[in-house]
């Protein structure tokens, strides 16, 4: 940025048009917020199975459903954001295979249809068998459909914040904070303290993990480019969302964070519960916020 | 063929020609622009400047907006031009999160992504593009970059300062800039501060379509 | 949209159920390749240009900008009845016009699409520029192409309305009459008028023009009329300038050659904002930058041109005569590197009045006598001149500037401003026009200081790259249809003066007083007075007519104009030629809805650059449609009958208007002597046709006359087939140093401005000035240099005038050569030439000089307003700037409301205030603040309702807001209630879809017209725009846009200035003006003559 004040080089637009307020608002956090979900739980599932395949009684069915349930919420609002929405299935009768939008709908329908398909087979047929073997291809699958938002984001070139590594990690982390938390609330009494705590664990790194990241975007982002610089004012100082931001960062990573340390030494089932719900409802504003400040940026 | 544009910023003198020419030509619809010309003053008094810049599409060579569109709405022409179908467009407005110089709007009567084509049916109609035509100091230069003998060609070739925005971005342009300094160039150069200024009402609106 | 996103759905859906979608595309795209093959469209043009060329312009097809978003031919084809889902192909006649947005009359094309003739549809797709336009190149500003939006604008008036019976003026009550029903009233009106005959009968119908932008026609009415009854706006435009100049050269302005300069010198903002002739103006500008010329722009603010210009001189505000004279003082005193005058020599000698002022030793005297010589010269050679201007301009130093123009702290840029203006010679050009010479009282002191370095460099020869004179590079004919009528030959000139337009007290103004017309018709007393005097000055106007003209809006002291207008008893009866809605409107008896720039039928002349050229203006639909075979049924009026054939409604124009309504109503039996200069020749029982009356008219140009007949033999009217299928003919190119072209002498006779002179007739006087008798007066027509008879200047020495001698006698001596006040003392005496706005009145810190003159490249005075293109940039802003450390001072900030009170200096009588948005900013210079004119409109209803007619008629919805009003007679006040809102259109719907996507609410201007006093400058009686102000902030219960005006002290300051300042007509004057200086209509000159009682 060039020093503004300076006198010979104080530059202030004088006449411009108006310009596009923020195009991915609330309905993009949705779809992220809600995919972390649906996929999360997935991954979840699919270390339950292989760390206690004992405890998936009663859990195949349910948190199917649940992530399914999820999914279908993401796929809603991906639809909903359209502006033409009756036109979603240009995509599969163009597709544009350069395109992570294109890519990640394939996928995440095939997802969807596929958990379809489980919950069938443990619904009507009770087959668990083979909804284990398919556990593992969907869990396959729900990486890269929890990670072609990334490519979207890296994709969307203008915005200088979003870069594909680090948003990668972090769907990778929000899939797991969120679907461990989710899986915390629905296993109940399903799962026993032990697996509780190993949840609790996923949580706690994920969610330390996540924070790591975004606090080292926080701290050195803006030293090597001068947008995310710009983009990062937004949320520091007295930036118009730094108190969203932080209330994020709290909500999410940091309170769930000791409350599930306090839930480990205190054993406390209900702090656990409180960790999961926070982090839930942290992330819906983490992501929010992450979404929308590149895009505050004039971009001409 | 590889058609281009470029803009004398020296000879610019933001008279808005070019900007209602686009608005009529193509009836881009009340708050979107296909072109805009935004004035920037730089400096302090007595020795304040004042800066204008045309700022339309690139016409990328390595098009961002082209690359995440996921039903090939946004396509390129054989004569370089990215051009745009309506019919075609979802609206998912991937394109508008991609094109880093802001160059793509969602139409707030089609609810599609839109942007200038470069006049592409005036062009296919052996036709200048409309803004072109209308410069009174022939400012915008549009020509064919593969034929060296063209307007633009020479224009590129004795000029030493042509230079595109955001080079580092590699979408490699086919929209130059002369004379340009950073203020016309990097939108981060200046303070586009909300509010009532000198001459209007710097503001953002709701995309179209939410409104 | 999500109906039809639901179709699209439903058929995407069924064609992928049958699989159809792919087969279709496989399918089709044969038939799509095809349809472009066989087309003249290709994406890979082997040729693009700007044009098409002439020849094609009766049909020439195009792709459909808005249908190629469907994905263009490569997804679609080209749209064939083989292939009916292919791309929109337009066939358009293009018809030239000209742009009407501002006087320079660039050439426009119609776009007119003929898809639908069949149907009875044409539509004006787009306007684009006439290549064949040797001005503008085919090029435009923003304001000509929102030409299709200013068309269509969606409130545009349908129908001729006239105020509701019962109702009084200002109600907004109104109902739909007929044209025939209006020109049955008006007619009978104006013929009761003209029926008394008598000489105040003559002075009861004016006709108030705005800028015209036409050559002649408008002035042939009122002349037709045996009326003195034309007014026109040009005291609040530019009479500063004008008077500068007609006393160089006794021109109306000068003419600058920008292409070839080296140095473009402003004062004004023709290279990116607006000046007179604005685009064409700043191409060529552009074009001598891109041959390195260099620019200078002096203006107290950062126009767009100082903002790009090489160097920016911020002077004070009405203190640039100073600053010229500096020039002076080192032109006079230094020599260039080589050691040579920087005076030229040769052309000052020749060209310069130098010798009548040496010979006038009264005069010389005189200057003594106001100490600005210290004796009278020696001899009258011109050493002894030059050594006169050495002493008479030493005072004018740098440290003097400096102080004057308060420029503290840029002594460099008064260094770099030499350093460019001595290298570029004798090419430097400058157009000096509004800024310094209206803004100010003496601003044409400006001009008149402006023009004397220009002078003295060679530059004002009217040679290459330098400043020749407007006349030059003009032609104006629209006024000599006369061939084509019944009289055959032009109206004679009245002998009435009327003393409402050019009132005793401003002999020599320029021209008429025409912003000041309330506050003439309203002062009873100075009615009597003059009664007295033994002048015949009517009491009332029997018909007032404005035209193109917003007077009410846009002249000083609105609310006085308000008050006037709704005066039954001042003004009878009125009506306002006007295709949208103005101010001016809501005050009228009638609102007839004549034609915008491609709607109407004239002839425009812009002197852009040294040639001589026209362009004819033309009701595009009714050539595009008669081009396609229609007929009107009566050719009179074709082009009334186009628009409402074709979908416009029932707009007519001028020059069908003002024939039909003379010759069927005013005039019908011909016992007036009017009619026959009306009636047609071809068949008298008709008025003149636009073709007829223009190819009279255009016949006149000689070579156009000769191409045109061999071009179009057979036609019948041949010249104005051409005009019609061109738009445009340049008749002579390079016309350069006319002055010093030769008489032309064949045997005894003498040709000059064609008229013959028997040689005896010519007397040639001391100076080699050759006289000849004009009546009452001798008029010089040419002067003898080197024994050739040359056609000289314009003035009565034809040279350069840098002794008015004639302003002498006009009782202005000590004005009568370029002078500014040098000291203190001066300037306190030489108050005629002091602004009003002089640093030494701003005493605190919030006192300032404010601006209120100045463009924006995008606007047009009041026309732009419902343009929707152009108000979505502009929304009706103008804020005040202020200096940025102006407002730290008094704690200001962006977007604050603030209170700008206006305080009349020569009478300390403060006028009230406006409420306005302060900007901060680096462009304006300190102790002066800005704020422009095209915003703070206002309309008291949003709709008109007419009775029997379903749809209401808006009124300015895209740029006005809508006030609340109070006025008493003595204080005005206005308050804004509600902004622009988003909505729909009943009218132009298709071209109006996006009027639900305004996002503007035009709540930041604000009305300043309306507080300030009209006080007109004493000599050249221009209104002096600036206004010292005191500022403030505003108020809680204060919002931007009210206003506050007492009126009543505004008509006490008008008076101060009228009988304080001015010289009027006394006792043993004779004539009413000199004769010899431009009248835009001359009466006789035994309406000239003029006989003042003692009383
Ligand atoms: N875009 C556009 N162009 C137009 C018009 C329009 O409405 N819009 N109108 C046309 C008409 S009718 C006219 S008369 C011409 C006028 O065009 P110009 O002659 O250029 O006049 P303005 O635009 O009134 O003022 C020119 C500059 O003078 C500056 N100025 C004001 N006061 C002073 C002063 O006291 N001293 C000095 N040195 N500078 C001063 C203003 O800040 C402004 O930048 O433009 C014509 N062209
Ligand atoms: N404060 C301030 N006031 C100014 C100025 C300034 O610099 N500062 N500038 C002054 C100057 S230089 C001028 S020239 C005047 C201009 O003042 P005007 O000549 O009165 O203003 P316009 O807005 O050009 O046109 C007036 C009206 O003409 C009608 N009209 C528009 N187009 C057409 C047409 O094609 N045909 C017909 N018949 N009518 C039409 C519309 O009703 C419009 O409102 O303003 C003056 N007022
Ligand atoms: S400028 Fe933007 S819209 Fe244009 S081609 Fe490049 S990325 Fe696409
Ligand atoms: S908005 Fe339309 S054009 Fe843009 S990426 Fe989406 S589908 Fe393509
Ligand atoms: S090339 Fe055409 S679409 Fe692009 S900015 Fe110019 S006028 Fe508009
Ligand atoms: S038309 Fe030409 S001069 Fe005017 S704003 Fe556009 S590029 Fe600049
Ligand atoms: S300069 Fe004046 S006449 Fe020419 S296009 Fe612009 S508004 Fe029209
Ligand atoms: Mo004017």
């Amino acid at each position: 940025m060039v020093h503004e004040t300076l006198a010979a080089t104080n530059a202030v637009v004088t006449l411009d048009v108006a310009i596009p307020d923020i195009f991915w608002g609330w309905y993009v956090t949705m779809n992220m917020w809600a995919k972390s979900i649906g996929t999360g739980l997935v991954f979840m599932l699919f270390l339950l199975l292989r760390k206690n395949p004992d405890e998936m009684k009663g859990l195949r069915t349910s948190t199917l459903i649940v992530s399914f349930i999820f999914m279908n919420i993401f796929l809603l609002f991906t639809l909903a954001d359209l502006h033409q929405p009756f036109r979603m299935w240009h995509i599969f009768f163009y597709p544009h295979w350069t395109s992570a939008i294109t890519v990640g709908a394939w996928m995440a329908s095939i997802f969807v249809a596929l958990e379809s398909l489980m919950i069938v087979i443990i619904f009507f047929k009770k087959d668990t068998a083979t909804y284990d073997k398919l556990l593992f291809w969907i869990t396959l699958l729900a990486i890269p459909v929890t990670l072609y938002t990334a490519g979207i984001m890296a994709e969307a070139t203008a915005r200088e914040l979003w870069q594909m590594p680090t948003e990668a990690v972090q769907m990778i982390l929000a899939a797991t904070l969120s679907g461990s938390a989710a899986i915390i609330l629905l296993g109940g009494s399903k799962l026993s303290d032990e697996t509780k705590q190993f949840f609790g664990a996923i949580l706690g790194l994920s969610a330390l993990m996540a924070f790591i990241i975004y606090m080292s975007e926080y701290i050195f982002g803006a030293m090597k480019s001068e947008e995310v610089a710009a983009i990062l004012h937004y949320v520091k100082g007295d930036g118009e969302y730094a108190t969203m931001f932080w209330v994020g960062q709290w909500v999410a990573y940091i309170l769930p964070m000791l409350l599930i340390a306090l839930a480990r030494v205190s054993k406390s089932s209900a702090i656990l519960n409180l960790a999961a719900i926070l982090a839930i409802a942290g992330l819906w504003v983490v992501k929010h916020i992450w979404l929308i400040i590149p895009q505050l940026l004039p971009l001409s | 063929m590889q058609l281009g544009f470029l803009v004398d910023l020296h000879l610019c003198m933001g008279c808005k020609g070019c900007e209602i020419a686009c608005k009529v030509e193509n009836e881009v619809p009340l708050s979107t622009w296909r072109l805009r010309v935004k004035y920037v003053d730089v400096g302090t008094y007595p020795e304040t400047k004042r800066t204008f810049t045309p700022l339309r599409c690139n016409h990328c060579e390595n098009a961002p907006c082209e690359r995440i569109c996921p039903v090939s709405a946004l396509h390129y022409l054989e004569n370089g031009i990215v051009n745009i179908d309506k019919e075609r467009c979802i609206g998912c407005a991937g394109c508008v999160m991609a094109c880093p110089y802001g160059a793509i709007y969602i139409d707030p009567e089609t609810q599609t992504a839109d942007k200038c084509t470069y006049c592409a049916h005036r062009i296919a109609s052996s036709m200048m593009p409309a803004c072109v035509v209308a410069c009174p100091v022939e400012a915008n230069i549009f020509g064919d970059l593969d034929d060296p003998t063209s307007n633009i060609s020479r224009y590129i070739q004795d000029n030493r300062d042509v230079q595109v925005r955001k080079p580092e971005k590699g979408t490699n342009p086919h929209h130059y800039y002369v004379g340009a300094s950073q203020v016309n160039l990097n939108p981060l150069a200046s303070k586009r501060e909300k509010g009532y200024s000198l001459f209007n009402n710097i503001t953002k609106l709701p995309l179209g379509g939410h409104h | 949209m999500y109906l039809q996103s639901r179709r699209t759905f439903l058929k995407g859906a069924a064609f992928s159920v049958a699989g159809v979608a792919i087969a279709k595309g496989v399918f089709t795209t044969d038939a799509v390749a095809e349809s472009v093959t066989d087309s003249k469209f290709t994406n890979t043009p082997k040729t693009i240009s700007f044009y098409p060329e002439q020849k094609e312009w009766d049909s020439f097809k195009e792709l459909d900008g808005t249908d190629w978003k469907r994905g263009g031919i490569e997804r679609h084809g080209v749209r064939s009845a083989e292939n009916p889902d292919g791309i929109q192909v337009n066939d358009y006649t293009i018809v030239p016009t000209v742009c009407s947005n501002c006087e320079a009359g660039c050439g426009l094309t119609a776009w007119v699409n003929k898809n639908d003739f069949e149907k009875g549809v044409l539509t004006v797709r787009k306007y684009m520029g006439n290549p064949l336009h040797t001005g503008s190149r085919g090029r435009n500003c923003a304001k000509g192409y929102a030409v299709t939006s200013q068309m269509y604008d969606p409130d545009r008036i349908p129908f001729p309305i006239k105020r509701a019976p019962g109702s009084k003026r200002g109600e907004g009550k109104w109902v739909r009459v007929t044209w025939d029903e209006a020109m049955a009233a008006i007619g009978k009106k104006m013929h009761d008028t003209l029926a008394k005959g008598d000489e105040v009968s003559k002075k009861q119908i004016m006709y108030h023009v705005g800028r015209p932008n036409e050559n002649g026609f408008g002035p042939r009415v009122p002349q037709s009329l045996g009326i003195d009854g034309y007014n026109s706006h040009t005291n609040i435009c530019s009479a500063g300038a004008r008077e500068g100049t007609i006393q160089w050269a006794n021109d109306d302005r000068n003419s600058p050659d920008w292409a070839s300069a080296d140095l473009i010198f402003l004062q004004s903002s023709h290279a990116a904002d607006a000046g007179h002739y604005f685009q064409q103006s700043a191409a060529y500008i552009a074009d001598a930058r891109k041959r390195g010329a260099k620019m200078v722009v002096i203006d107290p603010r950062m126009s767009n041109s100082a903002g790009m210009a090489d160097l920016w001189i911020p002077a004070w505000p009405g203190t640039e005569a100073a600053l010229y004279l500096y020039l002076v003082n080192r032109i006079v005193h230094e020599k260039d590197k080589d050691g040579n005058d920087l005076v030229d020599h040769v052309y000052v000698k020749e060209w310069l009045n130098w010798d009548r002022l040496m010979a006038n030793k009264d005069y010389l005297q005189k200057m003594v006598g106001y100490g600005y010589i210290s004796k009278v010269p020696k001899d009258d050679s011109y050493e002894s001149y030059i050594e006169l201007m050495k002493e008479l301009y030493a005072p004018y130093t740098k440290e003097f500037v400096v102080q004057e123009c308060k420029l503290e702290g840029m002594e460099y840029k008064l260094d770099e401003l030499w350093e460019l203006f001595v290298p570029a010679g004798a090419r430097i050009t400058s157009y000096l026009w509004r800024a310094g010479a209206i803004g100010h009282r003496g601003g044409w002191m400006n001009t008149r200081a402006g023009f004397l370095p220009l002078a003295l460099r060679g530059a004002m020869r009217g040679d290459i790259g330098g400043i020749g004179m407007h006349h030059w590079h003009e032609i104006s004919v629209a006024g000599k249809g006369d061939k084509a009528t019944v009289a055959g030959k032009h109206p004679v000139k009245t002998d009435a003066w009327n003393e409402i337009a050019w009132p005793p007290e401003y002999p020599i103004s320029t021209y008429e007083m025409g912003f000041m017309m309330p506050q003439i018709m309203m002062d009873d007393d100075w009615h009597a007075k003059w009664t007295k005097k033994g002048l015949k000055i009517p009491k009332s106007m029997a018909v007032y007519v404005p035209r193109m003209h917003n007077p009410l809006w846009i002249n000083p002291d609105g609310f006085r104009w308000m008050e006037a207008l709704k005066r039954e008893d001042k003004f009878e009866l009125t009506f306002n030629l006007s295709p949208t809605w103005s101010e001016t409107n809501w005050y009228c008896d009638y609102v007839l809805p004549v034609g915008l720039a491609g709607e109407r039928n004239d002839q425009q002349s812009t002197p852009s650059k040294p040639e001589q050229r026209i362009e004819f203006r033309q009701a595009v639909l009714r050539v595009a449609a008669e081009k396609s075979g229609w007929k009107p049924k009566d050719p009179t009026r074709a082009t009334l009958e186009a628009h409402m054939k074709f979908g416009l409604g029932e707009v007519w124009e001028e020059s069908e208007f003002w024939p039909n309504l003379i010759v069927h109503h005013v005039d019908p039996d011909g016992s007036l002597g009017v009619r026959k200069y009306w009636a047609s020749k071809k068949d008298p029982s008709r008025c003149v046709t636009v073709p007829e009356y223009f190819d009279a008219a255009l016949s006149n140009i000689p070579r156009l006359n000769e191409t045109a007949r061999k071009m179009y033999k057979g036609e019948e009217y041949p010249v104005y087939a051409y005009i019609r299928d061109h738009g445009c003919w340049t008749e002579k190119t390079n016309v350069y140093k006319p002055q010093e072209e030769e008489l032309k002498i064949e045997g005894d006779y003498v040709y000059a401005h064609g008229h013959k002179y028997h040689k005896d007739e010519v007397k040639k006087d001391s100076f080699g000035t050759l006289w000849v008798k004009d009546g009452m007066v001798e008029e010089s027509i040419g002067i003898i240099k080197d024994n050739k008879a040359l056609e000289g200047f314009h003035t009565l020495s034809k040279k350069l005038e840098f002794f008015s001698e004639w302003l002498t006698e006009w009782k202005w001596p000590e004005y009568a050569i370029p002078i500014y006040p040098r000291n203190k003392a001066e300037n306190d005496k030489m108050v005629h030439l002091v602004t009003q706005v002089h640093h030494k009145h701003m005493k605190g810190d919030n006192e300032f000089a404010l601006n209120t003159i100045y463009r924006l490249p995008y606007n047009i005075h009041t026309r732009s307003v419902n343009s929707k293109h152009l108000m979505e940039i502009s929304q009706n802003h103008n804020p005040v700037w202020i200096y940025t450390k102006d407002a730290e001072k008094l704690g200001i900030k962006r977007g604050d409301a603030v209170k700008v009170q206006i305080q009349d200096t020569l009478t300390g009588i403060k006028s009230g205030y406006f409420i306005a948005m302060a900007v901060p900013t680096e462009a304006t210079r300190p102790g002066v603040l800005a704020c422009s004119h095209h915003a703070g409109r206002w309309k008291l209803k949003d709709s008109v309702n007419i009775p029997g007619f379903e749809h209401s008629l808006g009124i300015m919805s895209l740029g006005s807001p809508k006030v609340t009003m109070t006025n008493d007679g003595k204080v005005g006040t206005m308050t804004t209630t509600e902004g622009i809102h988003p909505h729909k259109a009943w009218q132009f719907k298709e071209y109006n879809r996006d009027l639900d996507d305004i996002w503007w609410n035009g709540l930041s201007g604000a009305w300043q017209n309306a507080v300030a006093p009209c006080h007109p400058d004493p000599i050249a009686g221009n209104h002096g725009w600036h206004q010292k102000v005191i500022l403030s902030k505003a108020g809680a219960d204060e919002k931007i846009g009210d206003i506050h005006v007492n009126y009543e002290n505004n008509f006490k300051v008008y008076k101060a200035w009228r009988d304080d300042l001015t010289r009027p007509l006394a006792t043993g004057d004779t004539w009413r003006r000199p004769y010899h200086i431009k009248r835009p209509v001359k009466p006789s000159q035994k309406a000239y003559r003029v006989e003042i009682k003692e009383i």
